[in-house]
């Protein structure tokens, strides 16, 4: 029972990250159509930006008692600024000039992207190719204990580093899912993402409600990264394989949920940390990314527009 | 062209069409895009489908086709049920077609647009490929033979060797017809051929539509939204708004129905 | 009708078809002539560096331009080539490895050139290329339900889910007595290696197989991509819709070229797993190696079999050529990607073969073909 509910604690905790990036391919892809490759790699830099940061004011600073509490959100503030910046930059470079060009040609290029980012993140002159470890922005006490069974039976701890990851996720998905459903430039996104020519045909500026998108998506990405960088302090090197299958598993859920729709990535996210924790406890660890890519598989065949999407019928 | 119409006509009696469509509809949504169609095409006949925007003509294209499953009714091609066939399959029975906004291998050569049609009903396998022996030979040759023949039909040949995407809009439209040709059908869909072009070309093109049924023994059902090509060319007309039939007739009937023309003018109001 | 046009197309006579039909298996021999004649130079004029270079070109060639039949082609767009080669690659290991185990107690390699060895090899690369179309039906199979990006992605899952089964096989059993008195946990998942790669692998690949399996490969390609089956597959690419309008059954055109592009991609895994001074890795089945197979069909051209082979030879030779390359060549790659999407979208030849840019070639070919 002990062994349930810590997995669950952890797959509500993997799942908000998984959700968290997800959102930024599911809303690249409701506006312009095509999976963003490289938005799995500004999760990685908003993690290293988070290390590099912290690091050097923690040497500028250094504090005796620990670092202090204000220095998380501060490092989390810049990860957010600069990965914000460089989602803008991406899109404005590789993205808009195929804006007319067939939906496999701007796959093809998001897959260059992402390649470009992982390795040149990995020269030495950037953040080098070795794992380096993230220092504790945070104390990590228990804040709950449950116990199940009598007393030495094991019990279940969350901490304040998983509170932290639930709490910032849920409420930058909230911040997220009233700017999309309650304000005018949400409203325009969805017009967008509707019809982009009879959107722009409405006075609305496409352009801009693209860049929007991209540098929210990598706002969150930042975030996904930092939060991900205080639960696993230790840090791969950017081109590492674990990177690629975290935006990986985080594409899947949104695929799974339903590609485009922003509570479908929610959902998505979960149902695959769930599928992902629970079959590494109580079937394998070895094979938890075949449960992912299996599920992904078993879902698109039975529903290939995911659990929450619309299906889509071509226009003869 | 071998299977020949005298076979054909053993096989069915005089009184049945070769194309019956009955009652078929389609819903999306809460729309009804096509409700209750039926049309009943004889053999070697030229049929007019005509409506305004939006009518649901080109749906009764797709429906035909297999593009769309219908939600009811049933299609059948002299002895073939058609309905809820697959496209390829139903190109297999016999029925081919146009695009509205033309649908070519616009990367392809003009030829290789018609051949692939042509070989509809000739496969070799894969290790034939390969190996290139006789019969592959000989099934490229008579391919290019026939693509070739209705090339020359069209007045396409010279352009042969073009990709079709370099072509003038009214060949493209042209090819669209060469290829459909080629699957060999008994029924041919012709979703507005005469769009964007002038007045030379669409006379040229009403004349070759007018031969087509006894060239190439079909029938062919036409949609178009120039009426003096459809009243010259079919010799009976429905006509369709808001996805039902409202008229059925030879053109000179079609001309003068009360319904059609305030279909097409727009319902006088009450208090005008 | 004919007499109407004029045209330099003469009707097709039985005395040039049979010519024709001859040099329907003259080009093959040819091919034969060609592996002959690398593997001549072996030695002579390529070292024991050269060749090794010339082996992997070779490798990455067919790899290029298997991958070409289905992106390229028929315009699916499949991230899990490197799945197939690494299923090719793992089965042909098994049919050499285990089968000299059990034929001679020994892995070592067996006879010289063209002796029982080396025909155990080559038949083992066809085993290989046969596993691997027969994942390559499965894998295509979703095609019937999935398009673009979503097809990409289950070919990705199909990769990974290949790469991380793999690295939970057994560890290779050395003799024969030992496969003897192996208990079925040590067989099943099969004794391949685990994370550590496929050791102890006789190294049957040389020049001579490289280029016979390569010759057939482009010489199947090209003549593919002009045939019956090649133009359908064209079409899939330009227009689904219309396709399916003029009777092509999309779907089974789909999957068989899923099919022939990973019997190809088995049979080039095969000589992979058998080069000298490397072992075939689970590494070598994930996303990261099938992205450049992907990069060298971009860059070759969609369906262009010269252009993937022109990529193919470059991207292979510039770690040889460059300094220090391995560092900056993922980097490099990635540029490389974008400039071509950004100023030349369809690759270097586009989807042409390099023939055609020959004035007479095109006249010869024209409409006579």
């Amino acid at each position: 029972m002990a062994d349930f509910v810590q997995t669950l604690e952890t797959a509500l905790a993997v799942g908000s990250l998984y959700a968290l990036i997800a959102l930024g391919y599911t809303m690249v892809y409701g506006i312009l159509k095509f999976i963003n490759f490289a938005h799995g790699d500004v999760v990685v830099l908003g993690a290293w930006i988070s290390y590099t940061v912290a690091q050097w004011c923690l040497k500028r600073l250094a504090p005796a008692d620990g670092p202090p509490l204000w220095l998380g959100p501060v490092v989390l503030a810049c990860a957010m600024t600069v990965c914000g910046v460089l989602g803008f930059l991406i899109e404005r470079l590789a993205y808009k000039p195929l804006r007319r060009a067939p939906r496999l040609n701007v796959l093809i290029t998001a897959i260059g992207v992402s390649l470009l980012l992982q390795n040149v993140g990995q020269l030495d002159a950037v953040f080098g190719s070795s794992p380096v470890s993230m220092p504790a922005l945070l104390p990590n006490p228990a804040l709950v204990r449950m116990s199940f069974g009598g007393p030495g039976s094991s019990e279940v701890v969350i901490g304040l580093v998983d509170a932290t990851i639930f709490v910032t996720a849920g409420l930058l998905m909230l911040a997220l899912e009233t700017i999309v459903y309650r304000t005018r430039l949400g409203a325009a996104m969805r017009a967008v993402s509707f019809n982009a020519e009879t959107a722009a045909l409405m006075g609305i500026n496409a352009n801009r409600i693209i860049s929007f998108t991209f540098v929210t998506g990598s706002v969150l990405a930042a975030a996904a990264g930092f939060l991900y960088a205080m639960k696993y302090p230790g840090l791969n090197q950017p081109a590492h394989t674990i990177w690629v299958l975290l935006g990986l598993k985080a594409f899947v859920s949104a695929v799974i949920g339903g590609i485009g729709n922003v509570r479908g990535a929610l959902l998505g996210g979960f149902v695959i940390a769930f599928v992902e924790q629970f079959g590494a406890f109580y079937i394998s660890s070895n094979y938890r990314d075949v449960y992912v890519f299996a599920l992904l598989i078993i879902i698109l065949l039975i529903r290939p527009t995911g659990i929450l999407g619309t299906p889509y019928r071509e226009k003869v | 062209m071998t299977s020949g119409p005298a076979r054909f006509a053993l096989a069915s009696p005089e009184n049945r069409p070769l194309l019956d469509v009955q009652d078929v509809g389609i819903a999306f949504g809460g729309l009804k895009a096509v409700n209750g169609f039926s049309l009943q095409l004889p053999e070697r006949s030229l049929y007019g489908l005509i409506g305004p925007n939006g009518a649901g003509k080109t749906t009764v294209f797709n429906l035909l086709t297999g593009v769309y499953r219908p939600d009811r009714g049933g299609i059948r091609l002299a002895r073939h049920d058609l309905t809820g066939r697959k496209p390829h399959e139903i190109t297999l029975a016999g029925v081919a077609r146009t695009f509205q906004n033309i649908r070519l291998f616009g990367e392809m050569s003009v030829l290789d647009n018609v051949r692939l049609a042509a070989q509809l009903r000739r496969s070799v396998g894969a290790l034939s490929t390969f190996f290139r022996g006789p019969r592959f030979h000989r099934c490229e040759a008579d391919l290019r033979d026939r693509a070739l023949e209705l090339l020359d039909v069209m007045e396409l040949r010279g352009d042969a060797d073009a990709p079709a995407r370099s072509l003038s809009y009214g060949h493209q439209r042209r090819l669209e017809i060469a290829r459909a040709l080629a699957t060999r059908p008994k029924v041919l869909l012709l979703d507005e051929p005469a769009a964007g072009m002038n007045p030379q070309e669409k006379q040229s093109l009403a004349k070759l539509i007018e031969s087509l049924p006894e060239r190439f023994e079909l029938s062919v059902l036409l949609i178009d939204h120039d009426m003096g090509l459809v009243m010259k060319v079919c010799r009976k007309i429905t006509v369709l708004d808001h996805g039902e039939i409202i008229a059925v007739g030879p053109p000179d009937r079609i001309q003068n129905d009360p319904n059609v023309i305030a279909a097409y003018l727009g319902e006088p109001t009450p208090d005008a | 009708m004919t007499a109407a046009a004029p045209s330099p197309v003469a009707p097709v006579q039985d005395e040039s078809l049979l010519r024709a039909a001859l040099k329907g298996l003259v080009v093959p021999l040819c091919g034969v002539a060609f592996a002959f004649g690398v593997w001549s130079l072996e030695g002579r004029v390529l070292d024991a560096y050269d060749t090794v270079t010339a082996m992997n070109i070779g490798v990455a060639m067919m790899l290029a331009v298997s991958l070409n039949i289905v992106n390229g082609m028929t315009g699916q767009f499949s991230i899990g080539h490197a799945g197939f080669m690494a299923l090719g690659g793992y089965t042909s290991g098994m049919v050499t490895y285990y089968g000299s185990l059990l034929l001679w107690g020994t892995a070592a390699r067996q006879g010289g050139p063209f002796g029982a060895g080396e025909w155990l090899f080559a038949a083992s690369c066809v085993a290989g290329g046969l596993v691997s179309a027969c994942a390559g039906y499965v894998v295509g199979l979703p095609s019937l339900r999935l398009r673009g990006d979503y097809l990409a992605i289950v070919t990705l899952g199909f990769g990974e889910i290949l790469r991380v089964l793999l690295q939970q096989t057994n560890r290779v059993i050395g003799s024969r007595e030992g496969l003897a008195e192996a208990k079925w946990r040590e067989l099943i998942p099969p004794p391949v290696g685990g994370a550590v790669g496929f050791n102890g692998l006789p190294k049957y690949t040389n020049l001579f197989w490289v280029g016979l399996f390569l010759s057939l490969t482009v010489i199947f390609a090209v003549r593919l991509k002009r045939s019956a089956i090649g133009r359908s597959m064209i079409a899939i690419r330009e227009d689904e819709i219309a396709s399916y309008s003029v009777g092509v059954n999309v779907t089974r055109v789909k999957v068989r070229s899923f099919v022939i592009a990973a019997f190809l991609a088995g049979v080039a895994g095969g000589l992979y797993a058998h080069r000298i001074g490397v072992n075939i890795e689970p590494r070598d089945a994930g996303f990261q190696r099938s992205f450049e197979y992907i990069i060298m069909t971009v860059l070759g051209g969609k369906g262009s079999v010269t252009g993937s082979m022109i990529a193919a030879s470059i991207l292979t030779y510039l770690p040889e050529w460059l300094r220090d390359f391995d560092r900056y060549r993922m980097i490099i790659y990635a540029s490389l990607l974008i400039a071509m999407m950004l100023l030349r979208p369809q690759g270097l030849l586009g989807s042409r073969e390099i023939w055609d840019f020959l004035p007479w070639f095109r006249k010869r070919r024209g409409t006579a073909r």
